[in-house]
């Protein structure tokens, strides 16, 4: 590597004598890092390609003009630049730095480095990620990368959030990227056993040519993790460990909801509940007030500990890391727990011809989740209980699961339902344990010095355990209780274990021959994955000897009843991939260079020759910014030109786990015996199949511009992409006639998302004298994403039960809908617009429309300020998403007057149509036609939001205050996450990728405290 | 580092040579059609799903709120108050969807059946009589479903030019968009599907069920060719099939208070007592989203079991009218655990929903649980008093209204404890009027009122009969489900064809209205 650097470095320099013309000096200097001198750092004259490298002591020499820009780079540190002025003296501090690992950019298999690269991509460093109170580290690379939309739509701590990158390119098929860890493409869609701290870099994949090495999965984009290494170097020991302790709180909503008083006079004027019989002297007297979201969410802790330990030396590197991590949800119940330890180990041979890589990272998790959210299972769904129980219900009434049981038989309606949900509080139990295991490596092998082998296994296990118990005697256990069953409640519990199997075999031939680069490798790829799962349910536990998850208080079977008969099930699938692959490149005097890359596939999805697809993609790039006529253009300081073209599969039939669409193939119609079909005997479920089936596949074509002007300052890339996606997978309608409702499909629907991305970041403030920099940083992407193809049924696909359409011209699933106008004065019914444009209180079909908007916003992004003063930083950071909407059934619930007697709603029923109140946006509680409230727009509501989604502010503790100390460094910060919201979203949460919004999770506001130490 | 390029270029090989081994798609349990139908075991499994999914619920808890059997309940959480309660009827109604649903679901699975019985080979002369057997049965439930439709979406029945639904006589392939045919064509399969499977019933020696009622025999075929040529208002034919039923099916009504209760609430009535066909429930199908009874309680019959529909004040009144009809106390549960609140008061209670619970029983009775392997009750399909209203109607229609009297006497004798004097009726239409009515106290939460008023409302001079205090009351304010507002000749009597259908076939023809 180094010798090669020698020989172009040298080269060059021949080239560029001939433009020096300018009185030169002799520039000295220390360069300099927070722990001492850094020797090797590279310190080249800007424009020219002049340069030389920092002794032992720090020190380099340099001969340059004045007005020469320096530019000081060394690996895991930002980039410095300095003008040559008149002292021939510069000392330079650097800073450890996300914009240091840009430097090298993931292409396929691959890193290049930046330069060289002719792909779209965007990555976040360590320093992003570190020490954000989020569990799930997918979730912190929110709104920091153009182009790519993560939406966290639930609270849950360590849920997985919905990846979207530049738009959803499938109606029913899968949207969910691949996660590569440490080369492993693993396909693992959850994260929470895996601990941020651990992550160096994480990259997101998104034009053709950068995906087109993991073509067999990566339609959806690619994001590529890479965990923490170990430098070789000479013999050194460094320890550093971080805690965080943080709270969270709901973030609360904009509704107006009616407080106990207002709720029972809404019931005395509709005729239902408790208000119903109640004057309104004892309506004023009334003096229970419940806030059941305030009782059913609370503040929450996190607490976090990490140690890691990276050992260098010359051949043999290791990074290890301890971490503990506890978050409660802040709804009542919910929590996660977990304990990683990683092991990763780099190392070489004396000749360094053969290397080697073992990453092993062991990570447990205990996680509670909420069940049921979404749902109306009154009994079930904490959330539910918390966003609409009457106000006027006291926490008091419940004294055990009888009292539960009493006041539900003893209320009208469904008023109980806050109590029956505190008594689930007390005798439910859930908790999925999960062990994962992960080891990837990497054996490569120089044959020659040109020829490289290589050698990739790479295995990940998941153990899931979970169970789930409602106690003997519980309300729901007394509710659902047999005649004659002695023994009540149940348990689950459910043994899962994934296991993922991948095997790379490459050879790599890399020449270079005068001004010619060339690279080529070969590739053959297995990929295995696979889970098994047994299942079981106890049914009857007994009272006082029951203890949940040890199989205590079983009740066994008896000759008597079938009650206490145990259902199991078991489950076995398997998905197999086989690739072969290769890819060229080729460079011509670092300023011209093109990719070129093809591969076919075979899935065990498919069948026959339909198993197998062909995949390629083409790439280019030129470097503007190394051509002669630039040496002129100096405030430009990079500017590089590229574009790519090509096709990715996908394979993934349906929405879900990985494992979703295999059992029973989509490929044949299926018969599976089902057991209790008739009479007690057994049956066939049949499920459609289209025999045709094969491989989806995406088109993709991309062209951007990459720049740095003005030294460096300002910084950015501009993208342009076109998406399709053709042979689309689609679960679609069918006449109910065949015999299903649908069926998944290969079809004619086209689905393109085409928009642009700009990064940007702009040094506003950059006095590295006197150590101020204020940095501005911002992307946004704009996408649009239509339909077109589709031939049968008028251009429409519904979904839904026909409330979302996808229409030729239009965005998928957009919502089909009367177009809500109002109130009618003269009778408090609804209106809406018919196909005419007339108000009606009666629409038929043929008056619905497409709103014009979805789920799926146009616009998004993030951007926020970087502030640094000696040691004292400031960073915020603020997403945003614009032109989206979702029904929002939340609201919708508060003006239900099928609500009104058994839960809250809003106050502004009071404001409902009247023979007297005529003059109001709120129908009559008696109005016909509110029934078609839900097949209208009146609850599709504008769900833009800027958010600030995390501000800093912190202290890293100067050296000359840590000389006389075991310590190299210390930082101390303070963090808030999900602050505030700009918003018209009246709900808990603008953010979600839903349709619709009920019953869900918000997910919350974080204040965190933290303390980083390095020794 | 020789040794690893060496095991390197091995595994390359093996690599190369197992691809298709590797990449054989592993389904195990998943059987494609060839292998799944090899014998009359595998044929009956296929009935057997059929019967399963024509086991909806939607058509009986549709056709008693949609109508005047039901009225919301006390723990009404918003079920059906802003829909079919208040007769919003519109393509994207669920109960219009589940009925078609079910039907066509159905169907496909029976068209396999009768498409695959002549192609298996039996192993022996009993094996054939299973395979026949198997066929006979999905004949008559082809023709149950067909008819099923046509009740529900052909604007009228009594017009064999009007539309039907799609006619499914074989298998339909998912690339199709079927066209809605006539009702001529769907009574002519009907009966067609009827006639073959009466005449292989008649030839078949299939060892007899252990419960004949849980599967389709030759007398449910004779009783659907009853109600389909009254359905049509074809009543001399319709007369002479609910006669064969009658003298020849050997089948009896049930004539005391315990197996009139029996049939309903336990099912353990006495062989050959009153059911013709019922859809069996076995406790192992216990599940909230699919019993019967939790069409209209979320957990038992009881007050305390979460009732969000109950019997409508007018039903219960009529019931109530004459105390010791043994159907009063088998429909409303009066009586033992948490039992119905009936308040004399109710017309001008200020709080009726509280007040006044009549809380409905007929479906499993207090057996009815909602809890694992708890008792869930079977769908009562055909029983034989619909013969005798089958035949009073004929009589009716042949200006025989003494004989129409005497047919309903029939089905009173077997009621009361006491024999009941005929009904005497003094105009055609007081006749249509009074077998509607008998069929309402008779016949309620089993699917049939919804169409009854559809096929006798006009003649009868009809409306919904829905008490004030369950529309018009402080407690129950639905001025939209004031029966006015659903008169006998509303579009809505035909339900629209569903969202469904027009998801992948929005070319087929929708009735008017919608």
């Amino acid at each position: 590597m180094r010798s090669k650097f020698k020989w172009i470095f040298s080269l060059l320099l021949a080239l560029s004598m001939q433009f020096v013309f300018a009185q030169e000096k002799t520039v000295t200097g220390v360069v300099s890092d927070a722990s001492g001198p850094v020797p090797g750092v590279n310190v080249i004259i800007k424009g020219s390609k002049a340069g030389t490298q920092t002794d032992f002591d720090g020190k380099y020499s340099i001969r340059a003009k004045a007005g020469d820009v320096l530019i000081y780079s060394f690996v895991g540190m930002s980039e410095s630049t300095r003008t040559v002025g008149a002292s021939n003296t510069i000392n330079v501090v650097m800073q450890d730095g996300a914009r240091a690992l840009a430097e090298v950019v993931v292409q396929g298999y691959r890193t290049v480095t930046k330069k060289a690269a002719v792909t779209a991509d965007a990555q976040v460093s360590s320093k992003t990620i570190e020490n954000r109170p989020n569990a799930n580290a997918v979730n912190t690379i929110q709104g920091q990368l153009a182009g790519v939309n993560i939406t966290a739509s639930t609270g849950q701590p360590g849920a997985k959030s919905s990846v979207v990158i530049r738009g959803v390119g499938t109606i029913t098929g899968n949207s969910d990227p691949l996660y590569v860890i440490d080369g492993f493409p693993s396909n693992s869609d959850n994260f929470r056993s895996i601990n941020p701290n651990d992550i160096e870099t994480m990259a997101v994949l998104k034009d053709a040519a950068a995906i087109s090495e993991y073509g067999n999965r990566g339609s959806n984009g690619v994001i590529v993790v890479n965990t923490k290494k170990g430098k070789f170097g000479d013999p050194k020991t460094t320890f550093r460990y971080s805690t965080q302790y943080g709270v969270g709180e709901l973030q609360k909503p904009k509704y107006s909801y009616a407080n106990a008083k207002q709720l029972l006079k809404i019931e005395q004027n509709f005729g239902a509940g408790l208000g119903a019989t109640l004057s309104d002297a004892e309506i004023a007297a009334y003096n229970i007030n419940t806030d059941w979201v305030d009782y059913f969410f609370d503040q929450s802790t996190s607490t976090s500990h990490n140690i890691s330990v990276e050992n260098s030396n010359k051949n043999i590197t290791s990074f290890t890391s301890l971490g503990y991590f506890e978050q409660d949800g802040i709804l009542q119940s919910t929590g996660l727990q977990r304990f990683t330890v990683r092991n990763n180990i780099n190392g070489k041979s004396a000749n360094d011809r053969f290397k080697y890589q073992v990453n092993t990272a062991v990570g447990f998790s205990k996680n509670r989740e909420a069940t049921n959210l979404g749902e109306g299972a009154i009994n079930r769904n904490f959330v539910l209980g918390a966003f609409i129980g009457a106000p006027y219900v006291s926490p008091d009434v419940y004294q055990g699961s009888q009292s539960a049981l009493d006041y539900y038989n003893n209320t009208p309606g469904l008023l109980a339902t806050p109590i029956m949900l505190i008594d689930k509080l007390q005798t439910y139990k859930n908790q999925t344990e999960e062990i994962r295991v992960d080891v990837a490596t990497d054996f490569s092998y120089d044959i020659t010095k040109d020829l490289v082998a290589r050698v990739r296994l790479n295995g990940q296990v998941l153990e899931n355990r979970f169970f789930q118990a409602e106690f003997p005697g519980s309300f729901n256990a007394l509710l659902f209780q047999a005649a004659g069953q002695a023994f009540t409640g149940f348990e689950d519990v459910n043994q899962r274990r994934e296991f993922f199997y991948n095997n790379l075999f490459q050879l790599n031939y890399g020449k270079e021959i005068g001004d010619h680069t060339f690279n080529l490798n070969a590739n053959m790829e297995y990929n295995h994955s696979r889970v098994n799962s047994n299942n079981f349910r106890q049914r009857g536990l007994i009272p006082g000897i029951f203890v949940p998850n040890t199989g205590a208080g079983y009740a066994a079977d008896t000759g008597t009843n079938d009650f206490y008969v145990p259902q199991i099930s078991a489950g076995h699938i398997r998905n197999d991939l086989v690739s072969y692959f290769g890819s060229f490149d080729y460079d011509f005097q670092k300023k011209y260079g093109v990719v070129a890359s093809f591969r076919r596939d075979g899935s065990s999805r498919f069948i026959g020759d339909l198993q197998w697809g062909n995949f390629w993609s083409v790439g280019g790039r030129w470097n503007i910014d190394e051509e002669a006529f630039m040496d002129d253009v100096s405030f430009i300081n990079v500017l590089k030109l590229r574009g790519s073209y090509g096709t990715v599969g996908n394979q993934r039939i349906i929405g879900g786990t990985v494992f979703a669409g295999i059992q029973p193939p989509a490929f044949a119609d299926i018969y599976s015996v089902a057991n209790n079909t008739y009479n007690g005997g057994t049956g066939y479920a049949i499920s459609l199949g289209y025999p045709p089936l094969q491989w989806e596949t995406t088109t993709q074509w991309n062209a951007g511009l990459d720049f740095e002007m003005f030294t460096g300052r300002l910084r950015g890339a501009f993208d342009y992409y076109n998406r399709q996606t053709t042979d689309l997978f689609l679960f679609k309608p069918i006449t109910p006639t065949a015999g299903a409702s649908g069926l998944t499909q290969n079809t004619d629907v086209v689905v393109t998302n085409k928009g642009v991305e700009l990064n940007l970041g702009y040094d506003l403030i950059k006095n590295q004298e006197k150590g101020i920099t204020l940095t501005v940083r911002a992307n946004g992407s704009y996408n649009d994403n239509k339909v077109s193809g589709i031939e049968a049924n008028n251009g429409q696909i519904f979904a839904g039960g026909g409330l979302y359409v996808s229409e030729n011209g239009a965005s998928i699933n957009e919502p089909f809908v009367y177009k809500y106008l109002g109130v009618n004065p003269v009778n408090g019914n609804l209106l809406f617009q018919d196909a005419s444009g007339n108000p009606t209180e009666n629409p038929v079909q043929a008056d619905k429309r497409r709103a014009g908007i979805n789920n799926l916003p146009v616009y998004q992004g993030g951007f926020g300020l970087d502030f640094d003063y000696k040691g004292f930083f400031i960073s915020s950071l603020f997403t945003y998403a614009f032109d989206v909407a979702r029904f929002d059934y939340d609201l919708d619930n508060l003006y239900a007057v099928g609500n009104i007697g058994q839960f809250t709603v809003s106050d502004e029923m009071l404001n409902a149509w009247t023979s007297t109140n005529t003059n109001t946006n709120v129908p009559a509680l008696t109005a016909g036609n509110l029934g078609l409230s839900d097949e209208s727009d009146r609850f599709l509501k504008d769900a833009s939001y800027i958010r600030l989604r995390n501000v800093q502010v912190g202290y890293n503790v100067p050296q000359k205050f840590l000389q006389k100390t075991f310590m190299t460094g210390v930082s101390l910060s303070l963090q808030g996450e999900n602050l505030f919201n700009i918003t018209k979203w009246q709900g808990f949460d603008p953010e979600s990728s839903r349709t619709a919004d009920v019953y869900q999770y918000p997910t919350p506001r974080l204040f965190t405290f933290g303390l980083d130490v390095k020794f | 580092m020789k040794k690893i390029f060496g095991i390197l270029l091995v595994s390359l090989t093996l690599f190369v040579s197992c691809d298709d081994e590797v990449l054989e798609p592993f389904t195990p349990g998943s059987l494609t059609e060839d292998v799944a139908i090899q014998n009359s075991t595998d044929l009956s499994r296929l009935v057997n799903s059929s019967m399963n999914i024509l086991t909806n619920r939607t058509e009986y808890a549709f056709s008693s709120i949609f109508t005047d059997e039901a009225a919301p309940g006390f723990n009404n959480g918003g079920q059906g108050i802003n829909g079919d309660y208040v007769f919003l009827m519109n393509v994207s109604n669920a109960s219009a969807e589940a009925i078609w649903n079910t039907q066509y679901f159905g169907l496909a699975r029976i068209n396999r059946v009768i498409g695959f019985a002549d192609g298996i080979v039996p192993v022996s002369p009993a094996d054939t009589q299973l395979i026949e057997r198997s066929k006979a049965e999905a004949l008559v439930l082809r023709a149950l479903a067909h008819m099923k439709v046509l009740s529900y979406f052909s604007t009228n029945p009594k017009d064999d030019a009007a539309l039907a639904g799609v006619l499914a006589d074989r298998v339909i392939l998912a690339t199709e968009t079927p066209q809605r045919v006539t009702n001529a064509e769907f009574y002519t399969l009907i009966h067609s599907d009827l006639d073959a499977a009466i005449a292989i019933f008649n030839a078949n020696t299939a060892p007899a069920y252990a419960n004949k009622t849980y599967y389709p025999s030759k007398v449910l075929a004779q009783a659907l060719k009853a109600r389909a040529y009254a359905l049509k208002g074809d009543y001399v034919k319709a007369e002479a099939a609910a006669d064969l039923v009658i003298t020849t099916s050997g089948i009896t009504l049930a004539n005391t208070q315990a197996t009139y209760n029996a049939v309903f609430h336990t099912h353990n009535e006495p062989a050959n007592t009153e059911v013709i066909f019922r859809l069996r429930r076995t406790v192992q199908q216990n599940a909230q989203a699919t019993n019967l009874h939790n069409g209209w309680a979320s957990v038992a019959n009881r007050r305390n079991g979460s009732p969000f529909y109950e019997v409508s004040r007018s039903l219960y009144n009529k019931l109530a009218a004459t105390p010791e009809d043994y159907r009063l106390s088998t429909t409303v549960h009066l009586t033992g655990t948490s039992p119905s609140l009936i308040d004399p008061d109710y017309a001008t209670s200020n709080d009726v929903r509280n007040s006044d619970i009549i809380v409905l029983h007929k479906h499993g009775g207090q057996s009815a649980a909602t809890a694992t392997n708890g008792f869930n009750p079977d769908f009562m399909v055909s029983r034989l008093s619909e013969m005798y209203f089958i035949k009073a109607e004929a009589r009716v229609q042949a200006a025989d209204l003494v004989g129409a009297g005497l047919a309903l006497k029939s089905v009173l004798d077997a009621r009361f404890p006491t024999a009941q004097a005929a009904p005497v009726f003094a105009s055609a239409q007081a006749a249509w009027k009074g077998i509607l009515d008998e069929r309402r106290k008779e016949l309620s939460f089993e699917g049939f009122r919804f169409i009854d008023l559809k096929r006798l409302g006009t003649l009868a001079g009809a409306s919904l009969e829905r008490d004030p205090s369950e529309y018009a009351s402080s407690a129950w304010n639905f001025p939209a489900g004031n029966p006015a507002n659903l008169p006998m000749n509303s579009f809505k009597f035909a339900l629209p064809i569903p969202q469904s259908e027009l998801n992948a076939n929005s070319g087929i023809q929708q009735n008017p209205g919608y």
